[in-house]
């Protein structure tokens, strides 16, 4: 009676119509699993980001200004006077008077 | 061939053909278990389909440790008693005919769709519960604990459903003769 039970429960057909149905109704919810699964991903790209790559990239940052501000103060005399400066440009501005004065002579 | 488990994990991210293999793989067996619930075959495929969905939906609940195939009816089982009830009107004769076997005589196909027609009746006769666990055990060979797993009650509790439950059918047979009787587990 087992077997004629199980004849009398099983479907008569092959089974690939009912698969096909199942899958076409759950064509919605393996799409939205399969774009969830893809902002898992990036998901945990960015925490990754944040918890490494956060903190490094900001101390990259600070080190990387440090050593353009390094250099500027090195170069600069420290306790050079103002007016050497002040002449400086003044000579600046005279030379490069005399030069467009000297060329629009020579012109 | 690839593991239940293994085709679960890629299903819950979205792979229709792994999906599709667990279906195919399992339609059988869920929709036998959903039309002994049912009692119609159509309603049987509806309620194996929400099945499908619905363990598609919590798939992400299922212990990959544990076999699919229990967790599955589980779910069919649940599916197709919602049915059942939604659908309160029921017919006893609801099993279409199937076509008739070839090489037999009318005699034994009319034989064969009364034997049919009466085990229907006696399944339509036996509460919902009884039925999932009769056909779980005498059809898909589960063990009582497996069925108790599925149905969420004590082991004692689905020995009883299946005892009851076979002597109801048998009882619906004993006019076919002891050559239809119920073989012992």
């Amino acid at each position: 009676m087992n077997d004629l039970l199980k004849r009398l429960l099983s479907p008569d057909d092959d089974g690939r119509a009912f698969t096909d149905a199942v899958l076409l109704r759950a064509a919605g919810a393996l799409h939205r699993r399969r774009a969830a699964a893809g902002d898992t991903t990036r998901g945990l790209a960015w925490t990754w980001l944040e918890a490494w790559a956060h903190p490094w990239l900001i101390a990259a940052i600070i080190i990387l200004a440090l050593a353009l501000a390094l250099p500027v103060g090195r170069g600069a005399p420290s306790s050079a006077p103002a007016t050497p400066t002040l002449a400086a440009d003044l000579m600046g501005t005279s030379a490069g008077t005399s030069y467009v004065l000297a060329e629009t002579l020579g012109n | 061939m690839e593991p239940d488990a293994a085709l679960a994990v890629r299903a819950a991210a979205g792979d229709r053909e792994a999906f599709g293999a667990l279906v195919e793989r399992h339609q059988a067996a869920v929709r036998r278990l959903t039309r002994a619930v049912t009692g119609d075959a159509h309603d049987a495929d509806d309620a194996a389909q929400d099945a499908f969905l619905s363990a598609l939906d919590r798939i992400d609940t299922y212990d990959a440790s544990r076999p699919f195939g229990p967790w599955l009816m589980r779910i069919a089982a649940n599916a197709s008693i919602d049915l059942v009830r939604r659908r309160a009107v029921r017919r006893a004769d609801a099993l279409d005919e199937r076509a008739p076997s070839r090489g037999r005589s009318p005699a034994s196909d009319a034989e064969a769709a009364e034997i049919r027609a009466k085990l229907n009746a006696a399944l339509a006769q036996l509460p919902e519960r009884q039925r999932v666990a009769v056909t779980l055990f005498d059809v898909e060979g589960y063990s009582h604990a497996e069925i108790a797993a599925v149905l969420a009650v004590p082991e004692g509790t689905v020995r009883s459903d299946v005892f009851h439950a076979r002597r109801t059918l048998r009882v619906a047979l004993e006019a076919f003769g002891p050559g239809k009787q119920m073989e012992e587990r």
